[in-house]
């Protein structure tokens, strides 16, 4: 009896019925699927005939229970640098059992194969399944506007965290293998490496160059539909007046709202919440400033607003987000100068058909709490952001400026804007 | 950019490659084909991903404008991946239909004499490499905590 990898089995059991019990029934099924995948290696024992080692058990099962844990509660969207340590743990975790698998079956059939190549062969492993999966969150980002990486920033801090897990986890996997697993378990180990790498090796053997084929297909269908799903951006509505210049003093002004709850308050006009989603669950809001006019095109114009993000109570999230949108052709498809207090991120973005795809950012630190002044200019193709009078960066090429301006939030807490004003040449 | 990139990574990952192969051969180590392939992809995955890391660091440290986006970090890489695969296929190819069996050993010296060095040094002081990447690591992420942020007892910029 495997005490270790039952009780945490049980804990996750123990989480479904709590999150059933409180009504939350996607927490309680994620929970379960972790249930489920904790017991794989019981099913790899059955099905391969040979004993999985207790600590190689212990080990996928800590592992399934971290990452399942976290997302049954949410603990992505309330923690900050979560992500950080969950994600490292399971690269570090791969690391650890592929190289124990690796000497494993290196004992168990007498092969040659020095220590130095098993743990260079682990810890590029363990990189290359870090790099993974940001592929994955990029994908889904893409596709799904699943918001997951969530800056040039976040990809690049998490990329250094799973490296940093992998070297970890390498010098622990050889120091600990001699020690932690006896001759029997090692040659377990090695029997069960052989049985997982005999059905792909076959294959390749086999069918290696129609394996390649179909890989290389997945890969061109992908980037094809990558690039077909940003086709047909809508044209900006006909029968609109030109650009003027204006200082738009709050809802009292001309103004509709695209997306979200928006009102009034001292601080100024506020992206409210007054639903409290889940965290991670936060919507974006849209408000469309002088939705009559038209800015841009030929004629160069510069917007500026003073944003203030609030940050939330630490039960609720830790979203803090704002920014000025232009070239509106509707609520999914615009452009946005964002300013992120949560991830210190200034960031071009283009919104297409709701997806959002990032032109530009630079590192700005600013926190919650705080008033700034964010700034655009946009001539044509050319867009210049700025914030407290700094410029931060320009860009050039970007494409289909002309449209409507507004004020865009997704929020847990509030974002409130002030001194909203658009200057016409 | 990109292309010079992806194109590097070809190179390096075939040389890699080919040197994979023919250490295997001389040193008569346990790598199959297959084997020696996937982990000359993952030689080429790793150093596209350190090419980033190390545009990463020099943005955010020292002020450059080599990552303008999280899309071009994402498609750069994407591109140095295709390029290590194809480079790591290529180099199987290479190494195990046209290359001779004098050049395969010729080949394999050479690995050996270039994988000596560095062997023999973590045998003997493995423990101060570990101890120095550490240190270099810790380094870097305190340079990127810190990039923007008041250092205590030094002003910003």
């Amino acid at each position: 009896m495997r005490v270790e990898a039952w009780l945490l089995r049980l804990g996750l059991a123990g989480l479904a019925a709590i999150q059933v019990l409180q009504g939350n029934t996607s927490g309680a099924l994620v929970a379960a699927e972790g249930l489920v995948v904790s017991v794989l290696p019981r099913l790899l024992e059955r099905l391969s005939k040979t004993p999985v080692p207790r600590s190689i058990e212990a080990l996928f099962v800590v592992g399934m229970g971290l990452q399942f844990t976290s997302e049954s509660l949410k603990l992505f969207e309330l923690f900050t640098y979560w992500d950080k340590i969950v994600h490292p743990t399971l690269v570090a975790l791969t690391v650890w059992l592929s190289a124990w698998l690796l000497l494993g079956y290196r004992d168990a059939f007498g092969k040659r194969l020095p220590i130095h190549l098993v743990a260079a062969f682990a810890l590029l492993l363990g990189m290359t399944v870090g790099a993974a999966w940001e592929y994955v969150e990029f994908l889904s980002d893409w596709f799904g506007d699943a918001n997951l990486q969530k800056s040039n920033a976040d990809t690049m801090t998490d990329l250094i965290a799973n490296d940093i897990g992998a070297f970890i986890a390498v010098l622990l996997a050889l120091r600990l293998y001699p020690t932690w697993l006896s001759r029997a378990q090692r040659v377990d180990a090695g029997r069960v490496a052989q049985w997982l790498a005999h059905g792909p090796s076959h294959l390749l053997e086999q069918h290696g160059g129609l394996a390649g084929a179909v890989l290389l297909t997945v890969f061109i269908a992908t980037a094809g539909t990558a690039r077909a799903i940003d086709q047909g951006a809508p044209e900006v509505a006909a029968a609109q007046q030109p650009a003027r210049s204006l200082t738009w003093r709050g809802m009292s002004d001309p103004a509709q709202v695209l997306a979200g709850d928006w009102l009034e308050d001292e601080r100024g006009t506020c992206r409210d919440n007054p639903e409290h989603p889940k965290p991670g669950g936060e919507k974006p809001g849209l408000l469309q400033v002088a939705p009559v006019n038209v800015y841009g095109g030929d004629q160069a114009f510069t917007f500026e607003s003073r944003v203030f993000e609030e940050r939330p109570p630490r039960s609720e999230g830790t979203q803090m987000d704002g920014g000025l949108a232009f070239g509106i052709r509707d609520k999914d498809d615009f452009y946005l100068l964002e300013q992120d207090a949560l991830h210190d991120v200034l960031r071009l973005d283009h919104f297409i058909h709701g997806r959002r795809r990032d032109v530009r950012e630079e590192l700005v630190r600013t926190h919650g709490n705080e008033w700034h002044t964010l700034r655009l200019r946009v001539s044509g193709s050319h867009v210049e952001a700025g914030i407290d009078g700094q410029p931060a960066f320009a860009v050039d090429g970007v494409s289909d400026t002309s449209g409507g301006i507004g004020l865009w939030a997704p929020v847990v807490a509030a974002t409130c804007f002030q001194d909203t004003r658009v200057q016409v040449d | 950019m990109r292309v010079i990139e992806a194109g590097l990574t070809l190179v390096v990952v075939q040389l890699a490659g080919l040197l994979l192969l023919a250490y295997r051969d001389r040193r008569s180590v346990y790598l199959p084909d297959q084997l020696a392939a996937l982990m000359t992809m993952l030689m080429g995955f790793a150093f596209a991903m350190l090419w980033e890391l190390v545009a990463f660091i020099l943005d955010w440290v020292a002020s450059t404008d080599l990552q303008p986006s999280n899309m071009d970090t994402m498609l750069n890489l994407l591109a140095c991946d295709v390029a290590a695969v194809l480079g790591a296929v290529l180099a199987t190819s290479v190494y195990c239909r046209a290359l001779s069996t004098k050049r395969q050993m010729r080949l394999g010296a050479l690995a050996v004499w270039l994988s000596d060095g560095p062997s023999r040094m973590l045998d003997e002081h493995g423990f101060a490499i570990t101890l120095t990447c550490a240190l270099l690591v810790t380094v870097a992420v305190a340079e990127l905590w810190f990039a923007g942020r008041p250092v205590p007892g030094f002003p910003i910029g």
